[in-house]
């Protein structure tokens, strides 16, 4: 009897275990998730994954590697030796190379998704069309033709072949004048949207590039020689141009036009947004560090009080004679006076009004202390003793401030001559240093200020919260003098670079030919229109990341690095042993493997 | 005392005579002793067939009036129970023998036991005496090289975390982590249990016997039994016993690091320029010259005048062991407590154990305290219950990381102390140095202050129980129901920013704000087994077992995590109210899953000579879409014992071959998350349209719904074997076991973004053999001396990936891809060819040579060949160039190798004589490479002059400057120093002449190069000495038991890799550290 009680519950327990069991149970919640998937979520409203696209810029607005590096204007200095992308050793296993052109597809896919979810016509479709059409033309540019992709890639699919570039272009250039011509965006933004007016400057861009990658046939390589078929290309670029241009005159002062306190002037078109002001999150390291680039090195902030910069991307020989004297560009471009700061009760540099970014924060320049001067190669001898003699209140060395003396660099080849004040002397020591012994040791040349944030507590992390500009109106000038030039309307590209020329202070070209640069050049290498537009870009657009993009499209790449760069020597340098030019970056390896449309037979030339 | 004593043993007699049964005619009296002659005291002596029983006393004696049998039963625990005859006699004198049998006799399998000589499937085992003997803290640390086919590597020199993997990684994804199984219990962890809990571990390694855990089992199965249980007899009388040690552990084989005279040479050197003409044409064997940076170099006070300081320190002897500076001496004790004792229908086990460490970096630190209680109680003769609970807290401090990593990287200059004593901020620094600003090292803060900035803490809480309820129904019909619980629960917490009392400021001068993060992690999972087993004979000889499961499984875990800065001073993480809460790195999360599963299993045998067990498990589970959640796993496997057949009865020599054949599928789904079929969204991100922040959200990394088990089919052959009546045995295993439809994440194309998603990719194979044997080599009153050998090869194999052709790049290239044909585990790098040197060699006949204008076949000097064809000078690492192109380039100068060893192998011995004992063994890995992120960092690189360096045998070219007191006006050197002859070192000449700081153009590719390196090694795990004291003597101290050892551990080691510990070669830098020699005493004690 017992038995049969134990035995009826044993099999109702197992009957009862079964029969509740499978289907429900195996069913887990994610709460996480809310139990909503991606798509029904964007499905309702894709405005937040609109934003991702516009933060996923933020990954590929500053890159030194890919934008700055292996061309004529940057060298490292230090002890920090050339990267790959210097000495042209780049393999397509380089991860910089990898995360740039996966962040890049990022945005394209999350503007696939955007265009996906809202659709295309809507008004979050058409600026993420404008994202898509910005990410490709940054793909055309490093790549060359890389998978024009349009879907939104939400599967395991991977079958993705690389489209021919004509094809590219084409469609871009479709693409673009149907969002200019038939849109809502608004005509202008200067808070970060897409705009008709950044479409039209992204449109003379692609047009410029189709121009030159298309239409125009390469020479020889080391003598950047080429030979121009259609030109309807190029004058299509500088009919886009005058449009993203939009009647603005260069009536600003270069100074003004990179103030810190002027973000989202008239001559901005387009930027990559920052605002330390409401960071919802760690304020500290979530900017980017574009003012941490482009200079020699001072020491540590809190020991020098001078920003941290790290001896990378720091001006070449001919960076030091780019600018000819009165160029008012030099001093708006490049830091020359750093102020002193004392120093606080544990010994470190007092922070802010002091130091490097009183500049900014200052109440009074005139009178505050100065520590390091940097003066570019048109300063004389009896230049820099007038400078001291007008200072000279302000040329203290002492040991209350962070940095105890005071050293004036004038920044001249093959010697840099520099003044210095030790602590607690009246006179000042001078001596002759050869450039490269010059720039092995701290507080060597000058450093670029177009970037500075005058807020940043912090220098050595991601503390600049300035907007990345993108397109601007100068630069347009250049691309519309590129592209007049290219077309044979040479009166018309003359007049461009004359207005931006006007603006630095300095008198009209009569011709291109009446261009004569201060730096030196060997014998030969001789002076070309195409070398004034480049210049002049050098110029305009310093240490913006553009120098490596515009080098590769106007097939001077190979013979500026042969003349100017520290790192590459021989043409030879930049080819593989089959002789093929690296004109392009290396698909990266990854990509190879993961991505069936592309196999190594598709790799770039040159890797 | 004396009295006192005698009293206890006179009352302790009467209470063991209540036991005593009715008295009858016939009294017999006797004496109990065991072989060595020792009185056996509380030995049961029992009238057979009846409940009438005495037991000994202190003496071994007895006294038992039989009612009506002869016959009477000697019983005791341990030892082989005797019947004896006592018709007739009035004393006997009876001698026990140690059952030396039944720990081995009878083997915990899935969900049941059974006796070894009934087994089918691979198994070994490993009982407490066994583990214990080598003395590591942690469970696994002490299972290292007892079984074969179990390889078990420490993985880190912190803490000693341990990897393990049976038979090969059979799985790409997920961890090579075995199931664990706790008294019946899965679990995936065991390194919180005690040792000395532990009575058995029994490991489960073919496919037909780790089937029964089907989806779970695929990296093998560990079976754990703790005391208690099954272990505690009936009727055992109540027993207390402790064992514990103490132990010092000393750092010890520390690498070679440089010492202040290698280190100025070092510096010297790397402040090398090419001479004169050399500046602007280089060469393929350059001059070199030393330039006003000398005084840069050597450190001179002031520019232009003053003493050279590294010259002066050098001089006074003045530099540091940095390392030496953040270690101390460690410690290490463990202690168990427990009781147990039962009765006729009731039994029960409770322990306590506690274990603390301290480790050899200042502040590493650990504290665990065990609990443990079991009971089982029959309740009626249908019905019995019972629970166990094992709990532990383990609570563990960390060393500042960051702290160790600068202590390595500070060179033997850099001072730590000022002249008052007291720690200098920046020891590499002119303040430090007493330089001008011009000439110093570096600003790195000193890692003895930011040692002391940070707290780190993790407080875990794991408890785990069982309570079930059985039913045995009718003879041989029983039911079993089990819930089975398991909580865990970790806090961790980490501070930043104590302040110096001295200055005030904060202990790691990069820190501008104090910060603090906590976390909780709460998991809880449970499982409900119903089991029906049956178990009969038929006609006599066929034996037939079946076993069927209903199994349910849940498990969820909820995480917080919450980041602060500002907090208030010294308030770690419990005040994070007063600073500044960090929205954007906190969160919170939930997860959870489930799983339902089947399984039946058959035993059948004939005469015990012939046996089958077949099994099949069908698994649900909840992390897979619908469609794809069910699994069948089914396995059967044929035993033969040949020693069983008549025929093979008269060959005495022969005591036991049986022979084994398996096979059996097993599944897994460990190496993807809960949710791995759902796209959900993730994020926010920040974006600023002027002013203004929006939160941005993005869709999670791309899923695939079509995910499915992964599975693994595994042939096993075995054969057991005895010979000359046990004193050799062993067994011989070989196996192949194949893995298909892999979960592995694979890279997307990067059109997608460059996420990654797994997938069911491929197939693997595990191919291996495995040998134990233990030969008993000196066997008498006195002596016994045993050895057990064990020897393992595994050879792994990827043989297919699906759809992507023969190979998938990891990210990181170098390792974690996947090449068709080799191991999972590879290295996918550059070759290192050597150093160009000027001796002469042959021009090798390849396009390079060609492409160069070389004559293959002729004779010239190494750097004139490197740099015509490679570019590479005198002195330059050179890295080989597989396909002679004369590029070295991505992927065709790579080689892939295996990191898995050839072969493992150990040794064990044990050698007692009368109460003593010496025990050691031997653990070795052999063919092992690894790449070492130790090799790979700055300690092994040139590209800097001020970071200390591993002490290279480097070459230096003839004729190199390689000291100067300083340079003339003239530009003259004042008592130069040159290289006379050429130094032909391993290493490359440091200076700072060529590319690449004067590594030259293959620098890249020579540093993963350098990394690669042979890790195998000879270790010598343990060497105990034990003395087990005299029963007759410990019964004076009413004392069963007591044995003292000494015990060292790990005191040898045979290995050529350079970096720490071969064993933990490829742990990161972080994790890597010193290997230590414990030394330890300690106790074993039952009242």
């Amino acid at each position: 009897m017992k038995k049969n009680i134990y035995l009826s519950v044993i099999a109702a327990l197992f009957a009862g275990v079964t029969l509740t069991s499978c289907s429900d149970f195996l069913e887990a919640e994610n709460k996480t998730a809310g139990g909503q998937t991606a798509d029904d979520y964007f499905g309702k409203d894709a405005s937040s994954l609109l934003t991702s696209a516009y933060e996923s810029l933020k990954a590929t607005a500053y890159n030194p590697d890919m934008y700055s590096r292996g061309t004529d204007l940057y060298i490292h200095t230090r002890g920090k030796v050339a990267t790959v992308f210097d000495s042209y050793t780049l393999t397509p296993e380089d991860n910089t190379v990898r995360s740039y052109y996966a962040n890049v597809y990022k945005t394209i896919n999350y503007a696939n998704g955007v265009i996906s979810y809202a659709g295309e016509d809507t008004a979050f479709g058409q600026e993420a069309r404008f994202l898509r059409a910005y990410g490709y033309y940054l793909l055309t540019q490093q790549f060359g033709s890389v998978p024009y992709v349009t879907t939104y890639i939400n599967s395991a699919e991977t079958n993705y072949p690389r489209t021919p570039l004509n094809e590219i272009y084409t469609a871009l250039i479709e693409e673009l004048t149907s969002l200019y011509n038939n849109s809502s965006l608004a005509a202008q933004s200067h808070t970060g949207r897409a705009s008709k007016q950044a479409v039209a400057a992204l449109l003379a861009k692609v047009y410029l590039a189709a121009g030159w990658d298309i239409d125009t046939k390469l020479g020889d390589a080391a003598q950047g020689t080429y030979n121009v078929g259609s030109t309807s290309n190029f004058t299509q670029a500088a009919s886009w141009a005058e449009k993203a241009i939009n009647g603005v005159n260069l009536s600003m002062t270069f100074a003004d036009k990179w103030s810190p306190y002027n973000e989202g002037n008239a001559e901005e078109i387009f930027s990559i947004q920052y605002e330390r002001t409401g960071y919802p999150g760690d304020v500290t390291n979530s900017g980017h560090s574009m003012q941490n680039g482009f200079g020699g090195y001072y020491g540590s902030y809190d020991a020098s009080g001078i920003k941290n910069v790290g001896s990378e991307d720091q001006q070449s020989q001919k960076s030091m004679y780019l600018f000819e004297p009165n160029d008012n560009r030099y001093e708006a471009t490049y830091m020359m006076i750093m102020y002193a700061a004392t120093k606080n009760a544990s010994g470190k540099a007092n922070w802010g009004d002091q130091g490097y970014y009183a500049y900014y924060n200052a109440k009074d320049l005139s009178t505050f202390p100065i520590t390091r001067v940097y003066l570019p190669y048109y300063y004389t001898e009896a230049d820099v003793n007038k400078f001291i003699e007008d200072h000279k209140h302000q040329l203290i060395a002492d040991s209350k401030y962070a940095n105890d003396n005071v050293i004036i660099s004038l920044l001249t080849l093959p010697n840099v001559t520099t003044w210095t004040l030790a602590s607690g002397s009246s006179t000042f020591q001078k001596k002759t240093v050869q450039i490269s012994d010059y720039n092995n040791q701290v507080d060597n040349g000058a450093c670029v200020k177009k970037f500075d944030d005058p807020n940043s507590d912090y220098t050595n992390q991601s503390n600049d919260y300035r907007d990345i500009v993108v397109f601007h109106v100068s630069d347009m000038y250049l691309v519309a003098a590129e592209a007049y030039l290219m077309a044979g309307q040479t009166a018309q590209a003359l007049e461009k670079i004359n207005a931006v020329r006007a603006r630095a202070g300095l008198s009209p070209l009569a011709s291109f030919s009446a261009y004569l640069p201060e730096y030196s050049t060997s014998t030969n290498f001789q002076i070309r229109d195409i070398d004034l537009v480049l210049d002049e870009r050098a110029r305009e657009l310093y240490a913006e990341g553009h120098r490596w993009i515009d080098l590769r499209r106007t097939k001077q790449l190979v013979r500026y690095n042969v003349e100017f760069s520290e790192y590459v020597t021989s043409a030879s340098q930049m080819a593989n042993n089959a002789g093929e030019y690296k004109w392009l970056r290396p698909i990266p390896a990854n990509e190879i493997s993961a991505n069936t449309g592309i196999t190594s037979a598709d790799q770039n030339p040159g890797y | 005392m004396q009295g006192k004593l005698k009293t206890f043993r006179i009352a302790l007699t009467l209470i063991l005579s209540l036991f005593v049964g009715a008295v009858s005619a016939q009294t017999v009296t006797g004496n109990v002793v065991d072989e060595t002659g020792e009185p056996v005291i509380g030995a049961t002596v029992m009238e057979k067939g009846t409940k009438n029983a005495a037991i000994t006393d202190f003496d071994g004696n007895f006294t038992i009036k039989l009612e009506s049998g002869k016959v009477i039963t000697v019983s005791y625990i341990g030892m082989v129970a005797q019947d004896v005859n006592v018709a007739g006699k009035t004393s006997v004198n009876i001698v026990l023998k140690e059952d030396a049998t039944t720990l081995q006799d009878v083997v915990v399998v899935g969900y049941g036991t059974m006796k070894k000589q009934d087994l089918t499937g691979s198994v070994s085992s490993v009982n407490t005496e066994q583990l214990n003997a080598k003395g590591a803290p942690s469970v696994l640390g002490n299972l290292q090289g007892s079984n074969p086919g179990v390889n078990i590597t420490q993985s880190s020199g912190r803490g000693g975390s341990y990897n393990i993997e049976i038979r090969g990684k059979s799985s790409i994804n997920s961890s090579t982590t075995p199931l664990y199984v706790v008294d019946g219990v899965m679990c995936d962890d065991i390194d919180w249990l005690n040792p000395q809990d532990i009575d058995r571990i029994d490991i489960l390694k073919d496919a037909s016997s780790t089937a029964i855990y089907g989806s779970r089992a695929t990296a093998g199965v560990v079976m754990v039994t703790t005391k208690g249980g099954t272990t505690v007899k009936r009727d055992q009388q109540a027993t207390i016993s402790y064992d514990g040690y103490y132990g010092w552990s000393k750092k010890v084989r520390m690498p070679d690091f440089m010492d202040g005279q290698s280190f100025y040479n070092y510096r010297f050197m790397k402040f090398l320029s090419y001479a004169g003409q050399y500046a602007t044409t280089p060469a393929a064997n350059p001059v070199y010259q030393i330039s006003s940076v000398l005084e840069q170099a050597l450190l001179r006070e002031n520019v232009g005048s003053g003493n050279f300081k590294m010259k002066e320190m050098l001089a006074s002897g003045n530099t540091y062991d940095w390392p030496d500076l953040v270690t101390q001496n460690g410690s290490q004790q463990n202690h168990y407590l427990a009781v147990s004792g039962g009765s006729e229908s009731i039994n029960y086990h409770f322990g306590v154990g506690y274990n603390g460490e301290k480790g050899i970096y200042k502040g590493d630190k650990q504290d665990r305290i065990n609990f443990k209680g079991s009971v089982d109680a029959k309740i009626n003769k249908v019905v019995s219950a019972g629970f166990s609970v094992n709990g532990a807290r383990t609570k563990k401090e960390y060393a500042n990381d960051a702290a160790i990593q600068y202590a390595y990287r500070m060179n033997p200059y850099m001072t730590p102390y000022n002249a008052e004593g007291i720690l200098n901020e920046k020891p590499g620094n002119y303040q430090a140095l007493g330089t001008t600003s011009s000439y110093q090292f570096s600003d790195q803060a000193n890692p003895l202050l930011v040692m002391q900035s940070t707290t780190e803490q993790r407080e875990t809480w794991r408890v785990l129980g069982n309570f079930y309820v059985k039913f045995d129904i009718i003879k041989g019909l029983d039911f079993k129901t089990t819930f089975s619980p398991s909580y865990t629960n970790y806090r961790d917490g980490y501070f930043e920013g104590y302040r110096n009392p001295d200055t005030g400021n904060f202990y790691d001068a990069s820190l501008t704000t104090t910060g603090a993060e906590l976390t909780h992690n709460r998991g809880f999972s449970w499982t409900w087994d119903n089991i029906i087993n049956y178990n009969t004979t038929i006609a006599e000889n066929h034996n037939l077992g079946v076993m069927a499961l209903f199994s349910t499984q849940a498990s969820n875990t909820e995480k917080t995590y919450w980041a602060a800065t500002d907090v208030m001073d010294n308030t770690d993480w419990w005040n994070m109210g007063t600073g500044t809460y960090n929205a954007d790195d906190s969160y919170t999360s939930y997860t959870e899953n489930s799983m339902v599963s089947y399984a039946l299993r058959l035993n059948y045998s004939w005469k015990s000579r012939y046996l089958l067990t077949a099994t099949v498990r069908r698994d649900g589970s909840s992390k897979f879409a619908k469609g794809n959640r069910w699994g069948t796993f089914p396995s059967v496997a044929l035993a033969w014992r040949i020693t069983e057949e008549p025929f093979m009865q008269k060959a005495s020599w022969l005591s036991n071959l049986k022979l084994r054949l398996s096979y059996g599928v097993t599944g897994n789904n460990d190496g993807i998350g809960n949710f791995a079929t759902q796209q959900t969204v993730s994020g926010p991100v920040f974006y600023p349209f002027g002013a203004d922040y929006s939160n941005g959200f993005y869709p999670s990394s791309i899923v695939n719904k079509d995910l499915k088990w992964e599975t693994s089919t595994e042939y096993n052959g075995g054969i057991d074997f005895g010979f000359l009546g046990g004193r050799i045995s062993g067994s011989i295993d070989v196996y192949q076991k194949t893995s298909k439809d892999l979960l592995y994440s694979v890279a997307l194309p990067l059109e997608s973004g460059g996420g990654t998603m797994t997938t069911n990719i491929g197939s693997v194979r595990n191919t291996g053999v495995e040998v134990a044997l233990t030969t008993v080599n000196i066997e008498s009153k006195d002596w016994h001396w045993e050895t057990t050998f064990t020897f393992a090869h595994n050879k792994n194999k990827v043989r297919e990936i699906n759809g992507t052709g023969n190979q998938v790049l990891s990210s990181g290239i170098t390792t974690g891809s996947l090449f068709i044909g080799s191991s999972v585990n590879n290295t996918y790098a550059y070759e290192w060819g050597g150093i160009v040197t000027d001796r002469d060699m042959i021009v090798p006949d390849n396009l390079a040579a060609k492409n160069a204008g070389l004559i293959p076949g002729s004779t010239m000097k190494e750097y004139d060949y490197f740099y015509k064809v490679y570019g590479l000078t005198e002195g330059q690492p050179w890295i080989v160039d597989q396909n002679g192109d004369g590029n070295i380039k991505s992927e065709d100068d790579r080689v892939i190798q295996s990191m898995d060893p050839k072969w493992t192998g150990s040794l064990t011995s044990n050698l007692s004589w009368k109460g003593w004992d010496f025990s050691f063994s031997l653990y070795a890995k052999v063919g092992y490479k690894v790449y070492s992120n130790f090799l790979t960092s700055d300690i092994l690189g040139l590209n800097d002059r001020g970071r200390q360096k591993l002490a290279m045998d480097w070459y230096v070219p003839a004729g190199t400057i390689i000291d100067a007191d300083g340079i003339n006006e003239d530009g003259t050197y004042i008592n130069p120093k040159y290289q006379e002859n050429t130094h032909y070192g391993n290493y490359p000449f440091p200076n700072n002449g060529g590319s690449n700081s004067g590594v030259g153009l293959h620098a890249d590719f020579w540093n993963i190069a350098k990394g690669i390196s042979n890790a195998s090694f000879l270790k010598v795990k343990n060497i105990t000495l034990g003395y087990t004291f005299k029963k007759n003597f410990l019964n004076h101290f009413g004392c069963k038991h007591l044995r003292l050892y000494f015990t060292v551990t790990n005191p040898f080691v045979i290995t050529k890799y350079k970096g720490f510990d071969p064993e933990w070669a490829n742990a990161s830098v972080k994790q890597d550290g010193p290997s230590t020699i414990n030394y330890q005493v300690g106790a074993s004690i039952k009242f």
